[in-house]
């Protein structure tokens, strides 16, 4: 058995670092087997990033582009009723002279299709009344002017542009714009002093088209708090398949898996409308980050591994979660077997249940873009942006173990070969639902992927998960 | 050298200058020859495994990420190109019998400390690819008999089998020697 070690040990000692010159002419035969230098070789979070962009560029495109069609609606529809409004004024003018030549005032009837009825008109107060009607199609717009003096109706014909723009009159008071329909304008006598209108001073009634929603611009405060597990890859932490990983080594380490760490973030948010759909976010989060140290293992002590580890001990633990946690749970065990008075017997198993985490603290400053979509209280958000957070605490932990806590830092101290970064920058992406609980308090509730574009310890990992907030706006 | 100046070699390489590629070579072929020869049962094989090794450092540079030591990551994709060589040329890790191989043979340290280096590798070369694999990989680059099985995708049994007839056979050979 010493003798086996011994050899061991001079083998290592001889050849560790055993060097010899090769050849004169293999840099000759290597030199024209290199392959040209990958140009512009990105790392996969550029592809990501490029892709979260291309993204919201489109939509950003289509939604200009919608908002600039709207807009050109908008406009030709206010240009047709400008159009419509100097008809009328002309109509009114015209109507203004009949007056003078007739005597009587005109003024728009309230009952589409009015029948004259035999009316007092006196000279002082001659008033007819100016409807338009559905009921009395015809093919022209008519001015029928009725007194009670001769009972004979007097019909104008309107100005020939005024056909055009009130063929699409539905009701009085009312214009529908690309609806045609036969209507005709009567100039009907009426008797009631209180129901006359002055018709320089009625305002014609059309509410103007605006782009109210666009062009507001408000604040909005809330509250948040996302749960993310964050993993070196996205797509293992779906499908839990990939239990190994080659590194850019060609290597294939055996124990390398998943390294699942839950994040829980609590925070609140000030929004800046810049106007219905986008908006502008930041605000203040605590996030709470722990990444597991170690798992159930079960390792069977041998003879034979007995006779070949230098400790005198040796395991085989199975579970754990990666490479780094091979070598420091077995130095613990190594350690926890030389302490143990009675000692195992070869052969014997060992069982044991490990759970420890570290647990890392960050104030977070998150810079988000939001683009809301749908109408009604139930809309959809995307949202993208920056978040750095800062650490603020840092410290290791253990639970249902035996082992002392200078074995865990031993512990956590192998497994981070690169120190916990006193900050790390992370880029966003959501995607989810607003719920208008009132006018002013929403509901929200998205799915978030994150992936740090600086390193958290010594690897840049994705987070998935989901988010929620309430969202009051002034 | 130092890491500001082999990081500054680096990035040149991965620019592919020629003239940084070859210094590269320079300074680390004899280290990573060293390495070849152990796996390699002739020279003839281990510049064949150096050479696909330099190939393969040249096209995956840009993936070196400084957080470790370089010459343990040229190492490391050195070895890698050797045992997926050993895997293609489909190494039999079986046990073979090695005439009049002895157990328990007395040999001290005094007897290891009269051979250089040189002599030890010639005697591992001449050891069965399956032994020598085992063996360099427990002894030399520290795997556990697990990652060995994983890595040569056998059975742990079988790893510790081969490493045990490959150093039974070794000190057979010292002893021939001496």
């Amino acid at each position: 058995m010493e003798r086996r070690d011994q050899l061991e040990e001079f083998v290592r000692n001889q050849l560790s670092h055993y060097e010899e010159l090769p050849s004169d002419g293999l840099w000759r035969r290597i030199e024209g087997l290199i392959p040209m230098p990958k140009q512009g070789a990105k790392p996969r979070w550029f592809w990501g990033l490029l892709t979260a962009i291309l993204v919201l560029g489109g939509i950003v495109v289509w939604h200009l582009y919608s908002v600039h069609q709207w807009k050109d609606k908008v406009e030709k529809q206010e240009v047709a009723l400008e159009e419509l409004r100097d008809e009328l004024d002309a109509l009114q003018l015209e109507i203004a002279s009949q007056q003078k030549s007739s005597g009587k005032i005109l003024v728009p009837s309230q009952q589409a299709g009015a029948k004259s009825q035999d009316l007092e008109m006196t000279s002082k107060d001659p008033v007819v009344r100016l409807s338009t009607s559905q009921q009395k199609p015809s093919s022209s717009t008519v001015f029928q002017q009725k007194t009670n003096e001769n009972d004979k109706i007097v019909e104008v014909q309107p100005p020939s542009s005024l056909n055009t723009n009130l063929q699409n009159s539905s009701a009085e008071g009312e214009i529908e714009i690309g609806k045609p329909q036969n209507s005709w304008l009567a100039l009907e006598p009426i008797h009631e002093k209180k129901s006359f209108i002055e018709i320089e001073d009625e305002p014609v009634d059309f509410k103007p088209l605006t782009l109210s929603p666009l062009r507001a611009r408000r604040w909005a405060v809330g509250a948040w708090m996302e749960g993310t597990n964050f993993h070196d890859n996205p797509l293992k932490a779906l499908w839990r398949k990939a239990r190994r990983a080659e590194d850019s080594s060609g290597d294939t380490p055996s124990f390398y898996a998943n390294n699942p760490s839950s994040t829980k973030t609590v925070g609140f948010f000030i929004d800046f409308d810049l106007n219905r759909r986008w908006s502008i976010r930041t605000g203040l989060g605590f996030k709470d980050q722990r990444r597991p140290l170690g798992g159930d293992f079960v390792f069977e002590y041998t003879l034979e591994d007995s006779q070949m580890n230098a400790l005198g001990h040796s395991v085989s633990p199975y579970n754990y979660y990666d490479e780094s946690h091979n070598i420091s749970i077995r130095t613990i065990i190594a350690n926890e077997l030389s302490n143990e008075p009675n000692g195992l017997e070869p052969g014997e198993l060992f069982e044991m249940d490990f759970e420890a985490y570290q647990q890392t603290s960050y104030v977070s400053f998150p810079l988000w873009i939001s683009y809301r979509m749908g109408q009604g209280r139930l809309k959809y958000h995307m949202r993208t942006g920056l978040v750095w957070n800062d650490l603020i605490g840092n410290s290791s932990k253990i639970r249902y173990l035996s082992f002392s806590f200078s074995q865990l830092y031993y512990q956590g101290h192998a497994i981070n070969d690169g120190a916990i970064q006193v900050g790390y920058l992370d880029v966003g992406l959501g995607y989810g639902l607003e719920y208008a609980l009132s006018p002013k308090l929403g509901f929200y509730f998205d799915g978030v992927m994150y992936k740090s574009v600086t390193p958290i310890f010594d690897r840049q990992p994705f987070s998935m998960g989901m988010g929620t907030g309430l969202r009051y706006q002034f | 050298m130092n890491g500001e100046n082999t990081q500054s070699l680096i990035k040149k390489c991965k620019a592919g200058d020629r003239r940084a590629q070859e210094e590269l070579y320079r300074q680390y072929s004899p280290m990573l020859m060293g390495v070849c020869l152990r796996y390699a049962s002739n020279k003839e094989e281990a510049e064949d495994f150096l050479q696909e090794g330099f190939v393969k450092i040249y096209a995956n540079l840009y993936q070196y990420k400084p957080i470790g030591s370089f010459s343990g990551w040229l190492r490391k994709v050195v070895v890698n190109v050797a045992l997926q060589k050993l895997r293609r040329k489909k190494t039999q890790f079986v046990n073979i019998e090695i005439d009049h191989l002895a157990e328990s043979v007395e040999s001290t340290e005094d007897i290891f400390s009269q051979f250089g280096a040189k002599m030890l590798i010639r005697l591992i070369q001449q050891l069965p690819d399956g032994y020598r694999t085992v063996f360099n990989m427990y002894v030399i680059e520290g795997y556990s008999h697990k990652e060995i099985a994983a890595k040569l995708e056998i059975s742990e049994a079988t790893s510790k089998s081969q490493l045990s007839r490959a150093k039974a056979a070794l000190r057979k050979m010292l002893e021939q020697v001496v």
